[in-house]
């Protein structure tokens, strides 16, 4: 990473360490670009909480500061929003005899001091396997604006974040709650924090928000939170979840409640979170299918464009977080999803003349 | 539009959240996803709306000049926060120069807009629920796409 991409990811920690508490002022490096800074607060999702830290100092009189005011003004409009509606919504599906699990966006977002600091798009709802189909339909009568605005996953979806908790585990010890007399469940803290950071770490960790949210479970840990339990299953998925505990603690002073495995954090993690800072979410080029119509340099440059970032491919492949240098987890991930295209692509082919073959037989006369 | 003369301004009964902050209100206008921020002063002229008041009997409630409510009432209602939009004379101020020169008594009502990634919880919705399904010439951003269901592995 370039030097004036390290002060700029070193700025954004600057301004979001401990900003959820009382931590006073930040210190912002002189020679950051504040365009650039805010851009990437914004897209990072923390324009809202990075207001919240700098509403007092001088810079908030800054007039490329605007944006982060605004952003903080619309989250807090539309966490009023969803505030309001999430009962409606319960009540929906408690009427059909579903009690949904909220995970993520919501119940995250009620662990920080004020409610425009954490953005959420939509309600996170986890359902019994065999309630998945009526609780879509639920959704779907409510309208498009609340359909838009939930998400209804089981513990299949779930899996490509948590593969190794079965649904009864996840149910079996979560925790029952009401708001405005709607029954509801919220996962049990061993299994959100281990949700959590491994959704991070599966997005390549190139949100900030992400990091803050760990920062926050941590700080708000149950007395009695069981590590066993949370780091439980696949021994390198749980080697995740620690360097992202530590990660949160070393970049945005997340306080480590007594008990707390302490590991240190790759160097590669740092350097890849702070890319990912700066670079944000870069979005795939044209499809693989297309290579022909792009020419060569095109084609290279689609390739070059899916290299996958280490923190993602160290997930995906379950690869150890340290001892193996990045480059050669990264070479398998791209690999795989190589022989992944290929796989793909024949099955589609297949598919396709087969489909082909029926309309020839004269199915349509 | 509706007439000046005597008009008494309505709030548009739903579909209209409020939010007090720091001194401010927001107000987000559900059908039209609009939101808006307004000053102390355009905050009082909205909260002496109710229904009942005309203009100069608003303008004397939140303590400004008939004028300027007048203009705040219009801006309220092509914001569409009103029932109705008044057809009442702007004040044509420039009044970012005034707010800078601290003449905070001038009631402003500013339109709050932000990039969507601000709001987005991921920019890479492939494959996931909320997202379109993955197929062959749709790829996931992980790659990892089971076909049978247009989910991301």
């Amino acid at each position: 990473m370039t030097s004036s991409g390290q002060r700029l990811a070193l700025a954004i920690a600057g301004v979001l360490r401990r900003a959820w508490a009382d931590a006073g002022p930040p210190i912002v490096p002189v020679d950051v670009d504040l365009a650039r800074w805010v851009e990437r607060l914004i897209e990072g999702g923390v324009a809202g909480l990075a207001w919240w830290r700098l509403r007092t100092t001088e810079l908030a009189t800054r007039p490329e500061l605007e944006p982060l005011r605004a952003a903080f003004q619309h989250h807090a409009l539309t966490a009023a929003r969803q505030e309001r509606d999430l009962p409606h919504l319960l009540g929906h599906f408690n009427a059909v005899g579903i009690e949904p699990l909220l995970f993520k966006g919501w119940s995250l977002a009620r662990l920080y001091p004020h409610r425009a600091l954490r953005p959420f798009g939509d309600f996170d709802l986890l359902v019994h396997e065999a309630e998945a189909e009526r609780a879509r339909a639920v959704l779907r009568s409510l309208g498009a604006d609340l359909q838009s605005r939930a998400d209804v996953d089981t513990a299949t979806t779930l899996a490509r974040y948590l593969p190794d908790r079965t649904e009864a585990e996840l149910f079996d010890r979560a925790r029952p709650e009401t708001l405005d007399g709607a029954r509801f469940w919220t996962l049990a803290p061993e299994d959100h924090l281990r949700l959590v950071t491994l959704h991070q770490l599966h997005h390549g960790a190139w949100r900030p928000l992400w990091l803050c949210d760990v920062a926050l479970m941590v700080e708000s840990l149950p007395p009695g939170f069981d590590w066993t339990l949370c780091l439980g299953g696949d021994a390198r998925l749980s080697e995740g979840v620690l360097a992202s505990v530590a990660l949160a603690h070393e970049l945005l002073g997340a306080a480590l409640p007594q008990g707390t495995p302490v590991v240190t954090v790759p160097g590669w993690l740092r350097r890849a979170v702070f890319h990912g800072w700066v670079h944000g979410y870069e979005s795939m080029p044209p499809s693989l299918y297309e290579l022909r119509k792009l020419g060569w340099a095109g084609a290279l440059k689609a390739i070059r464009a899916r290299w996958p970032d280490p923190v993602s491919a160290t997930v995906h492949l379950r690869a150890p977080f340290r001892a193996i240098p990045r480059p050669a987890v990264q070479m398998a991930e791209c690999v795989r999803r190589a022989a992944d295209f290929v796989r793909r692509d024949l099955r589609w082919r297949v598919g396709l003349d087969a489909q082909l073959a029926t309309v020839g037989k004269g199915v349509v006369p | 539009m509706a007439p000046s003369s005597g008009f008494v301004p309505r709030r548009r009964p739903t579909g209209i959240l409020v939010e007090q902050l720091e001194g401010e209100v927001l107000l987000y206008v559900e059908p039209t996803h609009r939101a808006f921020c307004l000053n102390p002063a355009a905050a009082r002229v909205w909260e002496s709306i109710d229904g009942a008041r005309d203009v100069s009997s608003i303008a004397r409630t939140a303590g400004l000049d008939s004028e300027l409510v007048g203009s705040t009432l219009r801006e309220l209602g092509e914001a569409g926060l009103l029932v109705e939009v008044p057809d009442l004379p702007r004040v044509d101020l420039s009044r970012r120069r005034l707010v800078r020169a601290g003449l905070v008594a001038i009631p402003l009502i500013l339109a709050i807009t932000v990039p969507r990634a601000a709001e987005a919880a991921s920019a890479c919705t492939v494959g996931l629920p909320s997202g379109p399904a993955c197929t062959p010439t749709r790829p996931c951003c992980s790659g990892i796409c089971n076909e049978s269901l247009g989910t991301c592995g």
